[in-house]
């Protein structure tokens, strides 16, 4: 990154050069980035942001997100000398987000701000009218509703950032348990142990959330 | 009992779904301008120089340099004043100096 631009080009380099860097590959990109065009570099975030969004939107609240996401260029950028394999990068940068993510829980567990901790009225009302969903429609209506995603954020803050992670990873993506050790850079038994640990701790705390109705017909 | 372990279940496929269901703000230009001045001013800390985020404008540069000959033309105006000359001594000779000046400008 800190090389000098070569004064005298390759042919190679000049081809390379009289392409624009938005029809080059990521291997290509990179190359150039790592050669010192630091402008090169917001191919990849045009490329590239669109999917980082997708994935810190998941694990941040919305209004933390582009700042996650910032994060998480930032750290690709000054990581990007170390990259192994630059084929791989979509799936590398997947790993930096995700740890961003882990980052920015960690971090908030150091400075809680604003904590909830039961279901405001709405809430109430919503867990009330999912669980007296007739049809598929009903429910489905209910899960798109915004208390739903405020119900699951409210959960997932009794899980210290770690079982957050590896909870939001296997029980809510769908990932294994190996994708999830490689994403985060834990051992498989960690995750694993963390996974059913977490996951039953979770459950605990939806189950408090049934008792308060009535279930009397 | 069963009604609970019923709505328990209910409950966890409807978090589940609410997870799946954010939908992802696209990324705008501005946060994408951010980034690559992030990405911009650490490349100019590696390599020592102030950064070409600052400096990127021929309207910046002209105002920079105008305002620098307005102080020394002040400093040679008022020659008893030291606290202007080792203004315009700083600002000419110390570019951090006028960096931590014109910075929290906004420039």
């Amino acid at each position: 990154m800190k090389q000098p631009v070569p004064s005298s080009t390759s042919t190679r380099e000049r081809d390379d050069m009289s392409s624009s860097p938005e029809d080059l590959a990521d291997e290509a990109v990179i190359a150039k980035v790592l050669e010192g065009h630091v402008n090169v570099f917001e191919v990849l975030l045009e490329r590239y942001g669109g999917y980082v969004f997708s994935i810190v939107s998941r694990h941040v609240p919305r209004d933390r997100v582009e700042e996650v996401a910032h994060e998480a260029f930032v750290k690709a950028y000054q990581s990007l000398p170390g990259i192994k394999s630059p084929s791989a990068f979509k799936s590398w940068l997947a790993k930096i987000a995700s740890r961003s993510c882990y980052e920015f829980w960690r971090e908030r567990r150091r400075k809680p701000e604003d904590s909830i901790t039961a279901l405001s009225g709405d809430r109430q009302e919503w867990l009330d009218a999912l669980l007296a969903s007739r049809s598929h429609e009903d429910f489905r209506r209910e899960c798109r509703r915004r208390e739903a995603r405020e119900v699951l954020d409210l959960a997932l803050q009794q899980l210290c950032p770690e079982d957050r992670m590896v909870v939001a990873c296997i029980h809510l993506e769908g990932m294994s348990v190996k994708e999830t050790a490689s994403l985060l850079g834990w051992s498989a038994v960690t995750v694993k142990v963390r996974a059913h640990r977490s996951r039953k701790r979770l459950r605990r705390f939806i189950e408090t959330l049934l008792p308060q109705r009535d279930f009397s017909p | 009992m069963k009604d609970s372990r019923k709505d328990l279940e209910k409950l966890e496929r409807a978090l589940k779904l609410a997870w799946s269901r954010r939908p992802p703000s696209p990324p705008s230009r501005r946060w994408r301008r951010s980034v690559m001045l992030h990405v911009a001013r650490l490349n100019a800390a590696e390599q020592g120089s102030p950064g070409p985020s600052l400096f990127d404008s021929t309207l910046l540069r002209f105002a920079f340099v105008a305002g620098l000959t307005a102080l020394a033309l002040l400093a040679w105006a008022f020659p008893s004043d030291p606290s202007l000359q080792g203004t315009v001594v700083a600002l000419i000779l110390d570019d951090p100096v006028g960096l931590a000046l014109f910075q929290p400008m906004g420039l």
